[in-house]
């Protein structure tokens, strides 16, 4: 758990790869670049948001498929895919064939529920099943049972000049325990626990009824419960994903634009939004030294090894590039954290 | 129309990317080192089945889209998804995002019907909603809507930070301009035809009724010339509607002693199914081509229906070596290719 003295394991960003939806090339080639930047500057791995119908990546499969042959170390993950709009069996031989291409690379982050804007989307998703959909945990257990090769079909065999698996093709060994589960609440935080995923935690938490709207409060206890109920006990992975803007090496412009945003999203973090009673955490902005000793006195930094740093949505691929430079330069170290890159040299 | 003295336009090739099931890495590498062969060769594209539940491409996306960072000029195509296993609207965002990261060089080539083994499958396809999925041409209809950009969402605008659309994102301009139909029968060809679609034949067909007499493969060239014909005289640009036909063509030139005996017992193996019609559908295969590429462009140009096409996707045997199809291809690039009139890229 770092704290002043105890080293930061690992070291990740997440981006959600804005386009312009009038020329969207561009903004598909700048993320691409800032993943083979980030693997030179030595992060442990990259996390693609998972957007639809919106101005960010809608096919991270597909992206990191890209990434893989441009990048031969930085590890690939999704924070999150909602999973309701995935059919598990054709996103499992999706993530399986991503993994192969990118050598056992890939961390599938996933969550369930009712699609953002159901009643919207419904009729163009699922026009005909809609109000058959699975959207419960058990949607996630059916995609981890065929992660790890369980049978999906009941043949198997040679037929003519082919042959037939009855478990999703290509089988990558090692995929189903990369599977990360992005829990807001200290239930759902649980549950992963008991299914023995991995847990992405992210600047929202759900605020329960009587509950305290403290953000770091909530975060750790959330990710207490999980380690409590996991097979691995303490061991099992935590990776936290907050806002980290820091701004060593930024431009007096850079550094004003920065402050904006942050100010603009700071009025959603004093209480719970919504009926679902979300609570945002402020971003984390300033020099990496101011930044650090804000993470130790996080309590929710404080109860994972690993971090998943969060770029800000609509800045340019120059801020991006100063921010990550930073962040694996300046801040990285700052918290104990050492490359992969330099231990290996 | 290639005939004698009128050049092929476009050649490309078409492969199922075999690979060991228990060491799936090596049999994707080959792949893509035979898609940058295929370029490196001047082949116009290449073209990927698209397999579940066996040893081949199970997400030929997620294929392109690594291959799509190792060349710059060769078209990709499927040849053909089975649309059953999709759902349009997300396999729309997934196409999208790869012909944006390849440049606009993507050609989806589809096919509808309940998928192959259906009773077997449905269960780990779709567990809550088999029994009221839509696998009738309205699925196609739905995914060329969505490619063209149509609303996919009653809702746009803006949601707290957020932008949303109401069509798929990201949208690649003439993508929905180059989706192809796989069609072995009047009905589908003559649907196809109507849709404005491209059209694929390949080297299995619905003899509907024809009678075999005693030279089968006579009768198959016939069929497909009158699918052919039938298809362009249905479809908006007429005679200047594409067709590819994908026969099994294997070029001996430059092959080994071994690898020629390989090949003829591969082909021996598979012409006794030529003779007859198979199944309910009554479906009629073609003779795999094997031999000098002057034997096989005599054979071609002898061809009914390979007279009605200007373009031309051979397919590639299953079973394989690596080194077999780097002959091949190189075999159909420099010698049967030009023996037609085709110049490379």
């Amino acid at each position: 758990m770092p704290e002043p003295g105890v080293a930061l394991e690992k070291l990740g960003f997440l981006t959600i790869g804005t386009f312009d939806g009038d020329d969207p090339g561009p903004g598909h080639e700048h993320l691409l670049a800032e993943i083979e930047l980030a693997e030179q500057l030595g992060f442990d791995s990259v996390w693609l948001r998972h957007r639809h119908l919106q101005y960010g990546v809608s096919s991270p499969v597909t992206v990191l498929a890209a990434a893989s042959q441009r990048t031969s170390r930085i590890e690939f993950g999704t924070a999150v895919t909602p999973l309701g709009w995935e059919n598990p069996l054709r996103y499992a031989e999706d993530l399986g064939t991503l993994d192969v291409l990118s050598g056992g690379r890939m961390n599938p982050g996933v969550s369930v529920g009712p699609p953002m804007h159901w009643d919207d989307v419904k009729e163009a998703l699922y026009p005909d099943t809609a109000e058959a959909e699975d959207f419960t945990y058990e949607r996630v257990a059916r995609l981890h049972r065929l992660l790890r090769g369980e049978p999906a079909s009941t043949f198997a065999g040679t037929e003519g000049i082919e042959s037939f698996s009855d478990h999703v093709q290509p089988h990558s060994p090692g995929l189903a325990d990369r599977l990360w589960y992005g829990a807001a609440s200290e239930s759902s935080s649980r549950r992963a626990g008991e299914q023995g995923l991995n847990l992405l935690t992210s600047s929202v938490v759900r605020v329960a009824p009587d509950e305290e709207p403290d953000f770091a409060a909530i975060q750790a206890r959330s990710i207490r419960a999980f380690r409590a109920a996991h097979p691995a006990g303490d061991a099992a992975r935590v990776s936290q994903g907050l806002v980290v803007i820091p701004t060593d090496s930024a431009t007096v412009e850079q550094r004003a634009k920065y402050e904006a945003y942050v100010e603009a999203r700071t009025p959603r973090t004093s209480s719970p939004q919504g009926p679902g009673r979300l609570l945002f955490a402020r971003d984390v902005l300033g020099t990496s030294e101011e930044i650090a000793e804000a993470l130790y006195a996080h309590a929710g930094f404080r109860e994972a090894r690993e971090v998943v740093f969060a770029l800000p949505f609509s800045f340019a691929h120059e801020d991006y590039v100063q921010i990550l430079t930073d962040m694996a330069t300046r801040l990285g170290p700052a918290l104990g954290w050492s490359t992969p890159v330099r231990v290996r040299a | 129309m290639p005939t004698p003295g009128v050049p092929l336009e476009k050649l490309g090739f078409l492969t199922l990317g075999t690979y060991d099931a228990g060491d799936p890495g090596p049999g994707h590498e080959y792949l893509l080192e035979e898609i940058v062969l295929g370029e490196e060769l001047g082949f116009d594209s290449v073209w990927l089945r698209h397999r579940h539940f066996q040893s081949g491409i199970s997400s030929p996306v997620a294929m392109l889209a690594a291959a799509s960072q190792r060349t710059s000029r060769i078209e990709f195509g499927t040849a053909v998804t089975p649309l059953g296993w999709e759902n349009p609207l997300r396999y729309a965002e997934d196409l999208g995002t790869l012909d944006i990261l390849s440049g606009g060089r993507m050609n989806p080539g589809l096919s509808v019907g309940p998928p192959i083994h259906w009773e077997n499958v449905k269960g780990g396809l779709y567990p809550d909603t088999a029994d009221v999925e839509d696998l009738t041409y309205t699925r196609v209809e739905r995914l060329l809507s969505l490619l063209r950009g149509e609303p996919a969402s009653t809702f746009s605008g803006v949601d707290g930070i957020e932008s949303f659309s109401d069509y798929v994102q990201p949208h690649s301009l003439g993508l929905a301009d180059r989706v192809w139909y796989g069609g072995g029968s009047r009905r589908s060809v003559r649907w196809a035809g109507e849709q404005g679609l491209a059209m694929l034949t390949s080297n299995v067909i619905q003899s509907e009724g024809h009678d075999l007499g005693d030279d089968a493969s006579r009768v198959f060239e016939q069929i497909q010339r009158e699918q052919i014909e039938l298809f362009r005289s249905v479809h908006p640009l007429g005679d200047a509607a594409r067709v590819s036909q994908g026969l099994v063509v294997i070029p001996t030139d430059t092959a080994s002693a071994d690898q020629k005996a390989r090949y003829a017992a591969y082909v021996e193996h598979r012409t006794p199914r030529t003779a007859v019609a198979h199944g309910p559908r009554q479906m009629l295969y073609a003779r795999d081509l094997v031999g000098t590429s002057d034997q096989i462009a005599e054979a071609l140009y002898a061809n009914a229906a390979f007279r009605e096409v200007r373009e031309v996707v051979w397919a590639l045997p299953f079973t394989f070596e690596h080194a077999d199809y780097v002959q091949i291809l190189t075999d159909v690039a420099t010698t049967l290719g030009p023996a037609l009139g085709w110049a490379p890229s």
